[in-house]
């Protein structure tokens, strides 16, 4: 005997209560003085010592109603497989399963079976390692003959299968090997209504004294009430919002240096496509360090960075500002300063092979003019997060600075009076470096398992060295480059029905039921719940009865 | 103030007939015996007779002894006699009965009837004579204690006895009560009535501290049936012994129950019922 909750075992001493109110009832007993108790005693002698055995007879049905209740909640199963015959599990190692907690699942069929072997695909594994994570899905296998490969080599008379019974890996027919006796599907099947988050970003860039960023997170799949998606930076759960299609917040995000936002959703769906990670632009009060020394550029800092100080140290800076780019920038936003078109594409084309392309290509002569920025915004393609900037405004766009997004960089620009000094109508780009975290950061599938195996070793944030198979945020053992790694794609299965799987399989099996939500098996059975439930219910009735009687 | 002015008032506004108090066929009431200086007859002495009513001449002359009785003012001879064990401490049992017979002691003596009073519990205790004027001091007297035992009461002669009790007595017959000639005044609270109690209680005997827990209200039907039964049975016996048996309730005013009872008591009478044999 075995209980599938085992949970409301713990709700056992519960049953006491009949005894503990009896006895809390007969300590706070009432003395009260009586002129005839003789003549109670003498005439009801019969009548109390019967009504004490009922009363007794009463307290006694009302613990069994208690105890049959908590059992029933219990759920009690035989243990199936004692003796001698054990169970063999082998479960469906395909890429469709790796929405499932297979440890957890195999841990709930241990409270029930006595589990001789596991197997994911055609490997032997235990459970505590598939607890751990230590199992490997993205495979397209054949289910059935991952199956018939160990039961070849190690026959088994009872077997439970584990599948989420996708159609794309289970074969037409189920030829299982003479000897199996007993066959148990654990079938995994959920609702599968493909959500996931297929795009989330911030723009402007976070920590911008009294501006307010705007995160949006698209979402993609079929969106049921309850599904919630949840908004996290550094770890810390900022919005936890309704899913819809796609959520818009504005807050305010304080923050410096470089950091990474997650979109999770709670609801149905793979877990892969459910979480999304993002890069947060930081500029906060940031230190700069600068080689150029001119009240100018103080104004264009001002204009930028309400707050911020000068650093001697570019490598302890957080902005650098500078009219060539300085080489051993990593992860550093760099505002260049280029007076014209030619130091411009040099510098691109040096460090920035891409837009070194398109402004060769683009990108010529005298870039001084506000037509010459206009022509270079629209070079890079510029993408605003407002409307397309016609010329004259960017030309009156003296004092507020403006920030275009290109790609995935941006560019503020600024048309500084003539007069001042030598950096009058510069071009000054701010490019938000992160700069190869940007260049690797374009959506989804960014890491593959090919250009994972190119790159090298990855860290994960917290330093540990991991192969980048998950959504997350990695780091580059060589270089220290971020790399992202984002799914979000819709996920389209076709899976067999119940009935369907018994008609495959070559010997009769059950069919076990699964929660999809919890990961576990099923927590009633009614082989035992029914009757104890029933027997709880007529155990109430003859104590009713009884009463009357 | 056992004697209340309310009860007086209450019995003047009815025109009470009170029981003629000597119509047995041929009496007179000048027959009725009693202490005046009038010589009335001889008597056989009998253990109980006042010695010094003994003629010692007729005895000298006679060998025999003979008490003389003498006439009297009083027209009936009446003892109230009043449970006073502890039982009747109960919700202030015991002053109600003191309050009947205050009231029934004044309504008796304005008929000319002599009213003695007697307290009863594991003793009896004669209490003598009760005048008016003695009234309050004689019944102040009276305190509850010990349990009831109604053994000591002896056979009324010449005399109507009331029984004011709860009647807790164990094993209580009523032919002890017919035999001995008594009217029963069977007072009671609502609460022993109707085992009016509640809650988880452990109950004391307030007469021999037996205790015992129970839940009242589980025994409460069992309890009324039997109390009933009890009652019926001395209702009846005493009925068919030509005495009146009356439960008084403390919830309803005394008087109203006494007035309720002397009514019947004059019905039995008019019926050609007799007070004694």
């Amino acid at each position: 005997m075995a209980f599938l909750n085992t949970f409301f075992l713990y709700f056992l001493p519960l049953a006491a209560i009949p005894l503990i109110i009896s006895l809390i009832f007969n300590m706070n007993r009432k003395k009260e003085q009586f002129p005839s108790l003789d003549f109670i005693l003498n005439i009801l002698k019969r009548e109390l010592s019967d009504k004490r055995i009922r009363m007794r007879i009463r307290q006694v049905l009302r613990m069994l109603v208690f105890l049959c209740a908590i059992l029933a909640f219990a759920s009690p199963v035989l243990s199936h497989g004692g003796g001698e015959n054990g169970w063999t599990v082998i479960a469906d190692d395909s890429a469709s399963m790796s929405r499932f907690d297979i440890g957890k699942v195999i841990a709930g069929l241990k409270g029930q079976y006595r589990i001789e072997k596991i197997y994911t695909g055609g490997q032997p594994v235990t459970q505590e390692s598939l607890s751990e994570g230590g199992y490997s899905y993205g495979a397209e296998t054949d289910f059935g003959a991952a199956v018939a490969g160990v039961l070849a080599g190690n026959p088994a008379r009872n077997i439970i299968l584990i599948s989420d019974a996708q159609k794309s890996s289970i074969p037409k027919e189920f030829r299982l090997p003479a000897g199996v006796e007993n066959v148990k599907f654990v079938l995994l099947n959920d609702t599968n209504r493909n959500l996931y988050i297929a795009e989330a970003s911030v723009y402007p860039m976070v920590g911008l004294p009294g501006v307010k960023s705007v995160i949006t997170v698209k979402i993609g799949g079929e969106i049921h009430p309850g599904d919630r998606g949840k908004i996290l930076v550094s770890g810390k759960e900022i919005a936890s919002e309704e899913a819809k299609p796609m959520i818009q917040l504005t807050r305010f995000i304080e923050g410096n240096g470089a950091q990474f936002g997650e979109a999770a959703l709670d609801g149905d769906g793979f877990t892969p496509d459910n979480h999304y990670y993002f890069p947060l632009i930081s500029a906060g009060v940031p230190a700069v360090y600068t080689d150029i020394k001119s009240p100018a550029l103080m104004r264009v800092l001002s204009a930028l960075f309400p707050k911020y100080y000068l650093t001697q140290s570019f490598q302890n800076s957080d902005v650098i500002i500078a009219g060539t780019l300085p080489k051993p920038v990593t992860d550093k936003p760099v505002l260049l300063f280029c007076e014209n078109s030619d130091t411009f594409g040099r510098v691109m084309e040096r460090d920035l092979k891409i837009f070194c392309q398109f402004s060769k290509k683009d990108v010529t002569g005298d870039i001084q003019s506000v037509y010459g920025v206009l022509n270079m915004i629209k070079a890079f393609r510029v993408e605003t997060a407002f409307e397309n900037i016609a010329a004259p405004v960017i030309a009156k766009a003296a004092d507020t600075p403006l920030a275009y997004r290109v790609k995935n960089y941006y560019l503020f620009n600024f048309s500084i009076s003539a007069n001042e000094d030598s950096l009058s109508s510069s071009v000054f780009l701010l490019l938000l470096c992160n700069e190869i975290f940007m260049e690797y950061y374009s959506g989804r599938y960014i890491l593959d398992g090919e250009s994972a195996a190119k790159a090298g070793v990855f860290y994960d944030l917290q330093g540990n060295i991991v192969t980048p198979a998950h959504p997350g945020v990695y780091r580059e053992k060589e270089t220290g480059k971020f790399a992202v790694k984002n799914l979000g794609t819709e996920s389209l299965f076709e899976f067999y029905t119940p009935d369907e799987i018994k008609a495959k399989i070559s010997v009769p099996a059950e069919i076990l039921e699964y929660e999809p939500r919890t990961d576990a098996l099923k927590s009633f059975r009614w082989e035992f719940t029914l009757p104890l439930m029933a027997l709880a219910l007529l155990l109430i009735v003859v104590e009713t009865v009884w009463v009357k009687g | 103030m056992y004697l209340e002015k309310e009860a007086i008032d209450f019995f003047r506004r009815y025109d009470l007939e009170l029981p003629a108090t000597a119509n047995r066929h041929g009496d007179d009431p000048s027959r009725i015996l009693g202490r005046n200086l009038e010589f009335e007859q001889y008597n056989l002495y009998y253990p109980g007779d006042d010695i010094r009513d003994i003629d010692w001449k007729v005895y000298g002359r006679t060998d025999k002894l003979f008490v003389k009785k003498y006439g009297s003012d009083i027209s009936a001879n009446v003892r109230i006699i009043i449970d006073n064990s502890a039982s009747m401490g109960y919700r202030d049992k015991l002053e109600t009965a003191k309050r009947i017979a205050a009231i029934l002691a004044y309504l008796l003596q304005s008929r000319k009837a002599g009213v003695w009073l007697s307290t009863v519990n594991n003793t009896y205790r004669d209490m003598g004579r009760l005048t008016l004027g003695g009234l309050e001091e004689t019944l102040g007297r009276i305190t509850p204690s010990d349990s009831t035992s109604l053994r000591g009461i002896p056979p009324a002669r010449n005399k109507v006895v009331f029984l004011i009790s709860d009647l807790w007595v164990t094993d209580l017959e009523p032919r002890f009560l017919t035999e001995n000639r008594v009217h029963v005044i069977h007072l009671l609270t609502p609460e022993e009535l109707e085992l009016r109690l509640h809650g988880n209680l452990e109950m004391i005997d307030m007469e021999n501290d037996k205790r015992l827990q129970i839940i009242p209200s589980t025994i409460r039907e069992l309890y009324r049936e039997k109390l009933r039964e009890r009652t019926d049975g001395f209702r009846a016996a005493l009925s068919e012994a030509f005495l009146l048996y009356d439960i008084f309730s403390t919830e309803v005013v005394y008087y109203a129950n006494l007035k309720r009872f002397l009514d019947r008591l004059s019905v039995i009478l008019r019926r050609g019922k007799r007070w004694h044999s």
